[in-house]
């Protein structure tokens, strides 16, 4: 089994934060995971890009040319990546950032308002990325949600936990009642 | 028993950068001085460390440049503090006159080089594996290094503990050629147990200070290390010095001394020096790769196997010493190799130089600033084998 | 001169040289004499200066640490009964560094030339004053690159003749007191050998003085003297007592050092001034990070 997930974004989206979650989400469920990042040259305000390759054998070669997943939060990076997607791969997007201008029939899309889910369960908006890691752990359905939940706890700021663990149920359950 | 700081980072599961595994593991190895300057793709070294040491009692500093960063370095560890310092490319150009001042004056310390592509200035953010001879002949004159070339997260977390181990044991600087896939790579690590890791401690001298005549007695491969202000009083020299370490040029002196530095890691190679061999019991073609290129040649390896071809994996831990005698030994029985690097032609020449002659020996040099793909390796592979 | 002449030679400067340093063994290692330094040369007393103070200190002797680099200055802590570290040019300042933050309980003395501490390490200098570390340097300054034979250096002032400026030096050389103040140092003297006691003084100064201390030493060299109208061992000498001036409260800026025989060479102990050192700023910082946890 191999899974690559990629996702893109603007710098400051919690681009990196949400392939962490989902690669230490991976660790624990017992998988091999890499995840290689990528930046615009610009410091600040440019978009950032998190591939991650999560196997139940050893990984060797860390690097991605086609993504099974993809994830994204801008019309950039949608554009930039959206040929990276496998033949009956996923993409995942925020919905109110970006509009799919193009599709395949081979790719499935799925939408997620994951900014306004955001800020209807924990009232902040930058969770928006522990929505989008939800979703695809619905998805992906190689992760047990309480693997990503624990993942959530180690990785980010303390006193953020219960806000980044709903938020992630929230964009969870939003994929799952558009799966079933 | 050794004590463990409580804020060294816990046994158990990780997803981390290879960066910032290499700053843990020192911490666990008893780091408790760095001192660096910035540069590209060795930075997070450097800001984890600035930001863990004082949690540990240590102490950080970013220095005017990488002469001062390695110079100081080797102070703190004259003092007795396991000491480090992180480089890649120029800084590690810069620190190579200190490389021989460590090996003269005996004091242990690591160097961290997560190797860019080069040369010069080259390409601060892409990798590089350029540096495989710098780090042993960079240095003027005769000396021994030890140097290790991690190609996984957990390695590159290992292998730093184990160049601190050794540059206590061996009274010897100690480089770790990370490179900038490896430490930007986000990857599994596994913290064991405390009382699983081994920790080794310089030996001090175990004599009074008052009896203490030669600290650089040549009778032994590896003299205690007396400190300073432990009340030896003794003079290190980075002249030629003889065994009380006064400056001398007499012949014997320079023999005995330069011969003993030398002679402290030659005489323990064996014992230091590491590889890892994958399906090479049978191989009739012998992939050579180090570092990130060996997880390509890796997988090249288990595609080729699935289609019966007899090829194996010889990945080399330690640059330096390099396993020779195992080299020796496979290109006795292979009858081609093909070497893998991502520079032109450097760990090539070890392979040549210590692989039986009749054996063709194929170099595949990559552009620097990119791990070559399987997919080239394998094409390459292909083409020698005929298949 | 033949092989007995040289013996009898060398056991005289052996026998005076012992005189010399008589009562000072505990801190001179006598058992290497003779010392490297030519007739005429004013190390071997900064050398007995150093050792006096080392003494006096109050310090006990095997918390002193000497730290040089190459040079023939670069050799004196080496003939200290000290910890000593005889490391590269350039760099005992950066080595200093690291003893220090290391161990802070070490007096950690860099002995060094002008062309070792000034121009090759001056990076590693200024960067050290900048920070205040609490260590002590000592720069020799004698005008030259003694030990490869003569040549200029950074403080070689404008005019001299050296084996590298055949024709009268051209360049503008270092005014050291104020290098180090610009820098940030918080205690800078300047003396000569000939001013035993001030300089002893001022070693004692150094060592009391919590933040990175600068003594500059303006010593006689032979080699700089027979290319420069101080033919003999004694007119460099007889230069430092006719034309110093002790001026504590000179103006830094006014004291650099030139050839001109109206100039007087100012000398003093020219500046003090307590601010943290990076050692006790580190350890506040230490002790904050504990009570207050880590950065996330």
């Amino acid at each position: 089994m191999i899974l690559r997930i990629r996702i893109g974004g603007l710098g400051g989206h919690g681009i990196l934060l949400a392939g962490r979650v989902l690669g230490t989400a991976a660790i624990y469920a017992g998988y091999d995971a890499i995840m290689t990042v990528a930046y615009s040259p610009e410091q600040r305000g440019g978009w950032s890009k998190a591939d991650l390759v999560i196997s139940d054998s050893e990984i060797d070669y860390p690097y991605i040319d086609e993504a099974d997943i993809l994830i994204v939060t801008t019309q950039e990076m949608f554009e930039r990546e959206f040929k990276s997607l496998v033949n009956n791969g996923y993409l995942i997007y925020e919905s109110s950032l970006v509009k799919p201008s193009q599709t395949s029939l081979n790719v499935r899309s799925i939408g997620i308002p994951a900014i306004s889910l955001a800020e209807k369960t924990v009232k902040r908006r930058i969770a928006m990325n522990m929505v989008l890691v939800g979703g695809v752990t619905a998805l992906s359905k190689i992760i047990d949600p309480k693997h990503v939940e624990e993942a959530i706890r180690s990785t980010v700021r303390k006193g953020t936990e219960e806000m980044n663990v709903k938020a992630m149920y929230a964009g969870y359950d939003y994929v799952r009642q558009l799966l079933y | 028993m050794k004590s463990f700081h409580p804020r060294l980072l816990k046994p158990g599961r990780y997803f981390m950068q290879g960066n910032i595994a290499t700053a843990e593991a020192a911490l666990i190895a008893g780091c408790r001085f760095y001192a660096g300057y910035p540069i590209t793709p060795s930075n997070e070294i450097a800001e984890w460390m600035s930001r863990r040491l004082p949690e540990v009692g240590g102490v950080f500093i970013q220095m005017e440049d990488e002469i001062g960063s390695i110079v100081a370095v080797l102070g703190a560890s004259a003092a007795g503090v396991k000491a480090m310092t992180a480089t890649s490319g120029p800084g590690f150009s810069l620190m190579m006159e200190s490389v021989g001042l460590a090996s003269m004056m005996e004091i242990p310390a690591v160097i961290v080089n997560v190797m860019r592509a080069g040369p010069s200035t080259g390409i601060p953010t892409l990798v590089g594996q350029g540096d495989i001879m710098q780090a042993k002949w960079g240095s003027h004159g005769d000396y021994e290094i030890i140097a290790y070339l991690p190609s996984s997260v957990q390695e590159v977390f290992d292998m730093t503990i184990k160049a601190f181990n050794m540059a206590e044991k061996y009274r010897v600087l100690t480089i770790v050629l990370s490179d900038q896939v490896i430490g930007h790579m986000i990857g599994k690590l596994v913290v064991p147990d405390y009382e699983e890791i081994e920790i080794i401690d310089r030996e001090l001298p175990d004599v009074p200070p008052e009896k203490l005549v030669y600290p650089f007695d040549n009778s032994r491969l590896i003299p205690p290390m007396p400190i300073a202000g432990a009340g030896y009083r003794v003079n290190y020299d980075s002249l030629t010095h003889d065994e009380r370490g006064y400056p001398s040029v007499d012949r014997d002196v320079s023999f005995r001394l330069v011969s003993r530095l030398v002679r402290k890691i030659r005489e323990n190679e064996k014992a230091i020096a590491e590889w890892e061999e994958y399906y090479t019991d049978d191989a009739d073609i012998l992939l050579v790769a180090y570092g990130c290129t060996a997880r390509s040649a890796k997988e090249v390896v288990k595609k080729l196997r699935r289609e019966n071809i007899r090829i194996g994996l010889f990945r080399p831990k330690t640059a330096w010493p390099f396993p020779w005698w195992r080299m020796n030994e496979l290109s006795k029985r292979v009858s081609k190799i093909v070497v893998a690097e991502i520079n032109m032609g450097q760990m090539l020449h070890l392979v040549r130089e210590y692989s039986a002659r009749d054996v063709e020996i194929v170099h595949v040099p990559y552009a620097p600033g990119y791990m070559p793909p399987p997919s080239y390796i394998e094409n390459i592979v292909r083409g020698v084998y005929g298949a | 001169m033949s092989s007995s002449d040289r013996f009898r030679l060398r056991e005289f400067a052996v026998t005076s040289l012992t005189k010399y340093y008589e009562g000072l063994e505990q801190v001179i290692r006598t058992d290497r004499m003779p010392h490297i330094f030519c007739p005429g040369c004013g190390l071997g007393i900064i050398l007995k200066g150093l050792a006096e103070a080392i003494l006096k200190s109050g310090i006990p002797i095997n918390r002193h640490v000497g730290v040089s680099g190459i040079g023939c200055t670069g050799r004196l802590p080496g003939y200290l009964r000290i910890d000593a570290y005889h490391v590269t040019h350039g760099r005992a300042v950066a080595f200093a560094v690291g003893l220090k933050l290391a161990n802070p309980e070490l007096e950690v003395t860099v002995v060094g030339g002008d062309g070792d501490i000034v121009t090759i390490g001056g990076n590693h200098f200024i960067h050290a004053a900048r920070r205040n570390h609490d260590i002590n340097v000592i720069i020799v300054n004698n005008f030259i690159y003694g030990m490869t034979g003569g040549q200029y250096g950074a403080t070689t002032p404008t005019g001299s003749y050296t084996t590298t400026s055949p024709y009268g030096h051209v360049e503008y050389p270092f005014n050291i007191p104020l290098l180090a103040y610009a820098s940030g140092a918080t205690f800078i003297a300047r003396w000569t050998p000939i001013h035993y006691a001030q300089m002893v003084d001022a070693f004692l100064q150094m060592f009391e003085h919590k933040g990175f201390a600068v003594v500059e030493i303006i010593a006689p060299c032979v080699l700089y003297g027979e290319r420069n109208r101080f033919p003999s061992y004694t007119d460099m000498v007889k230069y430092f007592r006719d034309r110093c001036v002790i001026d504590h409260e000179a103006d830094l800026r006014k004291i650099g050092i030139s050839l001109d025989p109206k100039e007087p060479l100012v000398i003093g102990n020219f500046y003090k001034v307590r601010r943290k050192t990076y050692e006790e700023l580190y350890k506040e910082l230490i002790e904050r990070v504990s009570k207050e946890g880590a950065k996330e």
